[in-house]
């Protein structure tokens, strides 16, 4: 199997499978365009990505690798989000900044199944919560005045006493 | 002029001479034209055999370097990234004379190649010296790319100059390669990833926000807030005054979270008990009703309360009554009204309000009331069809009816 070497922000390098690291849709247009050669010692910088998530998103690519294609999404549809597979769901019990690093680096490869999956995590991490519980997920300081809230609130009312 | 092209030449032959073939062909077209070498890229974009001249060398230079510093671009300004494109499909040897035709604006320095310094360090080939601070960091980049390994030293190239010329040659002349971000965009996107710093390990991050403050990706946003129900997204507006702004930024979200809540707003139920209501009501009509907060129901416009069932006639009540599965119609004997009888029990009940008997279906006598029937015990046999009781629904009364009319 030809490999293909990745290199991260700070300056490890990975050796990856040319059909692993493919799944990444910026390397795989890239190797097409460029037409690289299987045994030409190429090293592709990522100076987007550090080592530690590139490491991350190998193993994931590793395991995905025969994944097929995701669909195409239907934006006006609600999707759902509780399709995460298990192995996916222990893959990111991370703290949110890895979560977050990997969303960036996921858009930044452009790997869609992997940008799917972290956002769906975030979208549960809100799902089913009220606002103060949000702020409390994420660190969020309350920036509303009494004022702004309470117009807010009356926006969004539910059955709450005026 | 003359003296630059001549001092320049030294260079240039190990380049010929290194080149593949097919650009050498163009780039010895150049050589017949003594005057057109280097020139400032606002010059060179005068006549079209200059453009071509002058980018030939250029590519011929960098020709093994030039996949690596592609693909690096590529992936550094990815989003935003249309030069490449043109630079990747186009002919190697166009690559650069065409952004450089186009816009000569995107250039930084653009008179830095005339200037005698230039002239010095491409006319002497051992001095690697960094000329300008832009060449210093262009030069830098160059190293950074060159030397992937973090453990080979970045400090100076001196050692690989001494190797051969023509990889002096590929650091030496940085400022002739001109690409379409500038010195200064290139740096700041060359340490944009190194300055900031990674999060991981972190365990609260304020990620919506983050993925705005830091990369702007709507779409990364749009994402999330796709996964999201209505509710969620009332719930996303009234976290903080960044969320709200970022749910309210995304066109799909906004018009979700807008159907949601005019939705809410029609389907309220159960409105909130007001007190000044209460206080019409009690000023209106005081009476046992007053303390049911319930009442106050009724005080609400018509167009929002909950649609009921439309009014029923007592004819429709009667015809419901009769038309339960285990009941059936009958004569009454004693008064040839309609009777209902369930025949379970064998027990008709007259309808009409002045008879009101109870009888039993089989005898037509009184209705023996938790006792047999006088009838089905001397006759156990005799079927119940053939009961006397005649009904009026049955196939003979109906054709009886027919044949009156």
């Amino acid at each position: 199997m030809p490999n293909i070497k990745l290199q991260s922000s700070d300056g490890e390098i990975y050796n990856v499978d040319v059909e692993i690291a493919k799944c990444s849709v910026t390397i795989k247009t890239m190797l097409e365009d460029l037409g690289m050669d299987e045994d030409e010692e190429e090293v592709v910088p990522l100076p987007n990505v550090n080592s530690a998530i590139l490491k991350k998103v190998i193993q994931w690519a590793t395991y995905h690798k025969d994944d097929p294609p995701p669909p195409e999404d239907d934006e006006n549809k609600e999707k759902r989000t509780d399709d995460i597979s298990s192995w996916d769901a222990d893959f990111l019990k991370v703290d949110q900044g890895t979560l977050f690093e990997l969303i960036l680096a996921a858009n930044y490869l452009d790997i869609k199944g992997l940008l799917d999956v972290t956002c769906k995590t975030v979208a549960n991490m809100i799902k089913g919560k009220t606002p103060e519980e949000i702020r409390k997920t994420f660190n969020i300081k309350n920036d509303f005045s009494a004022a702004e809230e309470e117009q807010v609130r009356k926006e969004n009312e539910w059955c709450e006493e005026k | 002029m003359s003296d630059k092209t001549d001092t320049f030449n030294s260079p240039m032959e190990v380049v010929y001479s290194w080149a593949p073939q097919d650009t050498s062909t163009v780039a010895s077209k150049r050589k017949t034209k003594d005057d057109s070498g280097y020139d400032s890229p606002s010059s060179s974009a005068k006549s079209e055999s200059s453009q071509i001249a002058f980018s030939a060398p250029t590519v011929d230079i960098f020709t093994p370097l030039a996949s690596r510093r592609e693909s690096w671009k590529r992936l550094k300004s990815y989003p935003s990234f249309s030069d490449t494109d043109k630079i990747l499909d186009g002919g190697v040897g166009e690559v650069y004379a065409e952004p450089l035709a186009e816009e000569p604006s995107m250039y930084s320095e653009p008179m830095d190649l005339d200037q005698p310094s230039f002239v010095d360090l491409s006319g002497d080939p051992t001095d690697v010296s960094i000329v300008s601070p832009s060449q210093e960091l262009d030069a830098a980049f160059e190293i950074a790319l060159t030397n992937p390994c973090p453990s080979t030293p970045v400090a100076s190239p001196q050692p690989r100059t001494a190797q051969s010329t023509v990889r002096r040659l590929r650091k030496n002349p940085t400022p002739v390669k001109r690409f379409p971000l500038s010195a200064p965009e290139c740096i700041s996107s060359l340490c944009r990833p190194k300055q900031r710093n990674s999060l991981c390990g972190i365990p609260r991050v304020d990620i919506l926000a983050k993925v705005i403050s830091t990369v702007n990706m709507s779409d990364i946003v749009a994402r999330i807030l796709n996964n999201l129900s209505g509710e969620d997204l009332s719930n996303v507006v009234m976290v903080s005054k960044t969320w709200r702004a970022i749910c309210l930024e995304d066109p799909i979200a906004k018009s979700r979270w807008q159907h949601f809540v005019g939705d809410r707003k029609c389907n309220v139920e159960n409105l909130p008990v007001q007190k000044r209501s209460i206080e019409k009501d009690r000023s209106r009509n005081s009476g046992p009703m007053m303390n049911i907060s319930n009442q106050t129901h009724h005080s609400t416009p018509l167009s929002t309360r909950q649609p009921t069932s439309p009014p029923c006639s007592p004819c429709k009540n009667d015809f419901d009554y009769i038309r339960l599965p285990d009941r059936r119609l009958t004569k009454c004997p004693r008064c040839g009204w309609t009777s209902v009888c369930s025949p379970q029990l064998h027990v008709g009940e007259c309808l009409s309000l002045t008879c009101q008997w109870k009888f039993c279906c089989r005898c037509s006598c009184d209705a023996h009331l938790g006792k047999d029937c006088p009838l089905v015990l001397s006759s156990p046999k005799s079927s119940p069809t053939k009961s006397p009781v005649k009904m009026p629904n049955s196939k003979k009364a109906r054709l009886r009816y027919l044949r009156r009319l």
